[in-house]
């Protein structure tokens, strides 16, 4: 009964849904134990083909094989040797905890001799024990997903299928999400997942590349970077914002994006180009880099030829104001005796892009709503837009714009029916409204498919019709919560180009973000954690002035095998996976230390101090705030 | 394994869970049937008491004493006014001060006397048609006991002692109470269905918590299951609280056999669970299945069961459409249980072709379940 070298296959698979094609004649094979990353642009096919194999979508045509056992003809068999964890929460919210995992232990006849011991230990290995009478749905984003993954792992499958598993989950989280994968491959277990996130893209053992219905492109990290043939310039504009947008017009906007707080230039020839820039930027930090599947990702294109008709259209969205935008002294709300905001005060001018961070719950989203007039603050006073935000809340509704957490157009109405409706919320008719239906349009890229059913929208298309329901009245101060949140990297590229846009043309922009090299677009950053404002400032500040612990990167093969001995080291206060390497948070610069280690058992590693990146920056606060918890 | 019972203790504890949580559902399906049988047991009260009379006795003799004595004596009506004549009658009756009024003409007694036919003449304000419909029963209801009367004392005075006194079977008062409580067990099952049980797979399906269970070994048979039998435990819950609240407000008997009561009870409630069930699995949407549920299953339980509108008296082709609904037969079979105490024996055609809807629902629902995405 062996299925053979693979522990899943999948051969020739497509399946259409009407005209569209989400998947076309795609095969792959996994071997057992590792990761198998499958990433590519929303609608590429990922939750297609994890669904198919998972035996819950019958394909249109070919097979697929899960140790052996086919998908479609011998379901119970695959189910029995599978998990699959969706990309939508798919737990009961008013089932605590222990009644989730025991459900699922009963579904999938775990042996109940044994079956407490193996609950606590997926409790314990989780951290999720303190929480195990808590109701599911009053977990945070994070704590859903670990959740999610334990119910999945209960009955000791062979092969895990995971759907974009830390969509939306800050990076602690993520972190400790890691932790536990690498865990399970360590076992033995392997491990077929999407993701949104690059860098986890690279952690992975082998990945394939899907673009429309295809697999374009598969291979360790390592090859697919170097099938691409793809090399990169990393220019370091030194704070000029407009850098970006002279490159795109200068070498070509396909081939210039910005990253974190870096401008990448994708070429095939690096001395030309290199001297080419030099001659262009003399002030900017000019210098080869390694190239990343960030930069295959964006070379593939994902309608970020388009964006250069967008950004012409945002100035007319603006108020062009100048001066106080918001200042807030004190906001604190509580629901019954739980802080939720903690005595926050801002001052933000006209045309900053004002960023917040923090874990799942720390208490953005209720910041948030609280500038914006939607939730009366518990305690403290300020103004919004010249409006004051106790006496009159209603009256910033019409000043601002704001994008919520969820998707809340109305997915029942057509595209152009969702813009009308918004519009005549705030008091658009006849040419005006016309006028802003057209332009939202071209904004969001929907002029073709103006008439579809706002349901039929995906990914990237429904983040940007809603930032331009939101925009319509040409708000001068726009409040955006997680408005990328699980969008491909260049639909997210996309849409923090419109963001710079809007703060060039006067219009104040507060947007949250679990996303850090998002966080590097904005000129300002507040990092929220338990209700309190934990750190504030520029990014660089954040970076250099306010990190005090050094960063060493490493870089090996399997560098989580290494994790448990490296945080063992004199002077390590911390060791975490960053793409394919690990960062250790430590006080002594050189990492000596850490050299010696790697030397002591002969094996290959690049060790170097290198600067703090925004995740560290992160990581390392929360922790400081959290008590060190480890 | 179709069917293993683990997992589907896990998926019935699940559901459980459910319900007990939300307590606003597990409220609304204590409180209904409380509800349905306070309102409609004092609302839907069909019996009219003490209906305002007038009364012209133009006679005044025994004779004619006797028949107003005979309509004051009864507690439908109460001879709240004595007129001169017809035009009195009139305005009392304008004024609504009146609802019925009888005139007895002058010469009553003496055409009595002489064995001939008489007349008496009843007016009845018809502008509610319900009301006026009913008092003319008890009119007529009490004429024929006078003429019974008449009779009698005719045959008594030839020196043979007859009593007759007219009776209505099952339900000698008539009492509408009494036929509420059956049909008040229906509709509770119906609602359940329509509330509860219409939206339960489509829940799963909106919350995208389907997409997870589907991913697991659990079959349909497991899936159904589950969701019913604790929908099932509310219904008889529910059975329970209807029946005893029936003795305790209204008096209500309860003739039967419990045991052939709770059997009959639970085929219909499977076969409604269930029909709410196949509404969820097709629509996977729960304010459209719940909607349909209302419509096809709570409404045609109230007007087509024979509950509150007699199926003989409909016209022909709706007639025929009560017997699609299976809250038809089940009324049937209660009203027999309840009121008659019969037994099977009688009622097996209608509980042949509620088990045979059942059996359908049951089929239905686990041949429309897909553990697939579509």
């Amino acid at each position: 009964m062996d299925g053979g070298v693979f522990a899943v296959s999948a051969d020739g698979i497509t399946k259409r849904y009407g005209e569209t094609c989400a998947v076309e004649n795609v095969s792959l094979k996994a071997g057992r134990g590792g990761i198998y990353g499958l990433i590519g642009p929303d609608g590429a096919g990922k939750t297609t083909m994890l669904r198919v194999i998972a035996g819950i979508l019958k394909p249109d045509s070919g097979e697929a094989f899960v140790c052996g056992h086919s998908s479609e003809h011998e379901q119970t068999a695959v189910k029995n040797s599978i998990a699959y964890m969706s990309q939508k929460f798919g737990l009961y919210p008013d089932l605590s905890v222990l009644e989730n995992i025991k459900l699922y232990a009963d579904l999938y006849g775990v042996e109940k001799h044994g079956m407490r011991e193996r609950i606590d230990e997926l409790l314990d290995f989780s951290y999720m024990k303190p929480f195990k009478h808590r109701h599911a749905g009053k977990l945070s984003g994070g704590m859903k997903q670990k959740l999610q993954l334990i119910c999945a792992l209960v009955h000791k499958p062979e092969v895990l299928l995971l759907d974009e598993p830390t969509n939306g989950v800050d990076p602690v989280s993520r972190r400790d999400f890691w932790r536990i994968l690498y865990g399970l491959v360590a076992e033995g277990m392997t491990i077929l997942m999407s993701t949104a996130y690059l860098d986890e893209a690279e952690r992975c053992n082998v990945i394939g590349l899907m673009h429309r219905g295809k697999i374009i492109a598969e291979g360790t990290p390592e090859e697919v970077i170097e099938k691409s043939g793809i090399k990169v310039i990393s220019v370091k504009d030194g704070g000029d914002r407009s850098l970006v947008k002279r490159l795109k017009s200068y070498i070509g906007s396909d081939r210039v994006h910005a990253y974190g707080d870096r401008i990448r230039v994708l070429t095939s020839d690096i001395d030309k180009d290199v001297e080419k820039l030099i001659t262009f930027a003399p002030e900017a930090e000019i210098e080869p880099d390694r190239s990343m599947l960030e930069d295959i990702f964006m070379s593939i294109g994902g309608g970020a030829d388009a964006d250069e008709n967008i950004l012409s259209l945002i100035a007319d969205g603006a108020g062009g104001k100048t001066g106080t935008a918001l200042e807030v002294r004190g906001l604190t709300k509580r629901f019954g005796d739980f802080t939720a905001v903690n005595n926050i005060s801002l001052t933000v001018p006209y045309g900053e892009i004002f960023g917040f961070l923090g874990p799942n719950g720390a208490g953005k989203s209720t910041t948030i709503k609280m500038l914006c007039g939607l939730l009366p603050a518990t305690s403290g006073e300020g103004m919004v837009g010249g409006v004051d935000i106790v006496h009159s809340p209603e009256t910033i509704k019409s000043k601002i714009g704001y994008m919520s957490q969820k998707f809340s157009l109305y997915e029942d109405l057509k595209v152009y029916e969702n813009i009308d409706f918004y519009g005549g919320i705030y008091g658009l008719t006849g040419a005006e409204l016309a006028k802003r239906r057209d332009w939202s349009l071209k904004l969001a890229g929907l002029e073709d498919r103006k008439n579809l059913m706002t349901s039929e929208l995906v990914g990237g298309w429904r983040q940007r019709l809603a930032l331009a329901c939101a925009i319509l009245h040409k708000p001068s101060i726009v409040f955006l919560d997680e408005p990328t949140s699980g969008a491909d990297p260049a639909s997210r590229r996309l849409f923090w180009a419109i963001i710079n846009e809007l703060a060039g043309s006067g219009v104040t922009v507060f947007v949250s973000t679990h996303y850090m090299e998002e966080a590097e677009y904005c000129d300002r950053l507040a990092l929220i954690f338990r209700g309190d404002m934990i750190a504030m400032g520029k990014p660089s500040e954040l970076k250099t002035s306010q990190m005090q612990d050094k960063i060493i990167e490493v870089l090996t093969s399997n560098p989580f095998l290494h994790m448990e001995a490296l945080s063992k080291l004199d002077g390590v206060l911390d060791v975490s996976l960053f793409g394919a390497g690990l960062h250790v948070r430590t006080a002594d610069a050189e990492g000596l230390n850490i050299k010696k280690y790697f030397a002591d058992k002969h094996i290959d590693a690049q060790v170097q101090r290198i600067e703090a990146t925004m995740e560290d920056v992160f990581v390392s606060m929360i922790e400081k705030a959290d008590g060190g918890k480890k | 394994m179709i069917f293993n019972p683990r997992r589907l203790k896990a998926m019935v504890i699940k559901e459980f869970i459910h319900i007990l949580r939300d307590w606003r559902s597990l409220f609304l399906a204590i409180a209904i049937p409380v509800m349905l049988i306070l309102l409609f047991g004092y609302a839907l009260n069909t019996d009219l008491k003490n209906i305002p009379t007038a009364v012209a006795d133009l006679s005044g003799t025994p004779q004619s004493r006797e028949l107003v004595s005979l309509f004051d004596g009864s507690a439908y009506f109460n001879v709240s006014s004595r007129v001169a004549g017809y035009n009195d009658m009139q305005s009392l009756m304008r004024k609504k001060k009146a609802l019925v009024g009888v005139i007895i003409k002058k010469d009553f007694a003496e055409k009595i006397l002489r064995g001939e036919p008489t007349e008496v003449q009843v007016l009845i304000d018809g502008s509610d048609a319900n009301t006026g419909r009913m008092a003319l029963n008890y009119v007529q209801a009490l004429s024929v006991i006078y003429n019974t009367k008449l009779t009698a004392q005719a045959v008594r005075s030839d020196g043979v002692k007859i009593n007759v006194l007219p009776r209505a079977w099952y339900n000698q008062g008539m009492v509408s109470t009494y036929m509420i409580v059956p049909g008040i067990l229906a509709i509770v099952m119906a609602v359940i269905a329509a509330m509860l049980a219409s939206v339960t797979v489509a829940r799963e399906w909106e919350t995208g918590t389907m997409e997870q269970l589907i991913s697991t070994p659990v079959t349909r048979l497991e899936l159904t299951f589950g969701k019913f039998i604790p929908l099932y435990c509310i219904g008889l819950a529910d059975i329970i609280i209807a029946v005893w609240l029936g003795r305790l407000v209204f008096g209500v008997p309860m003739r039967g056999n419990p045991a052939l009561l709770f059997f009959v009870a639970t085929m219909f409630l499977t076969g409604v669970l269930f029909f709410g069930l196949l509404l969820s699995i097709t629509m996977k949407k729960q304010v459209l299945a719940n909607q349909i549920a209302l419509v096809t299953g709570f409404l045609p339980t109230m007007i087509l069961s024979g509950f509150v509108f007699t199926i003989a008296n409909m016209p022909l082709p709706i007639q025929f459409l009560t017997y699609i609904f299976p809250a038809r037969y089940f009324v049937a079979m209660l009203k027999s249980i309840y009121l008659k105490g019969v037994g099977i024996e009688i009622i097996y055609v209608n509980f042949l072709f509620l088990c045979a809807y059942t059996l359908i629902m049951i089929v239905a629902a686990n041949r429309r379940l897909k553990l697939r995405l579509n």
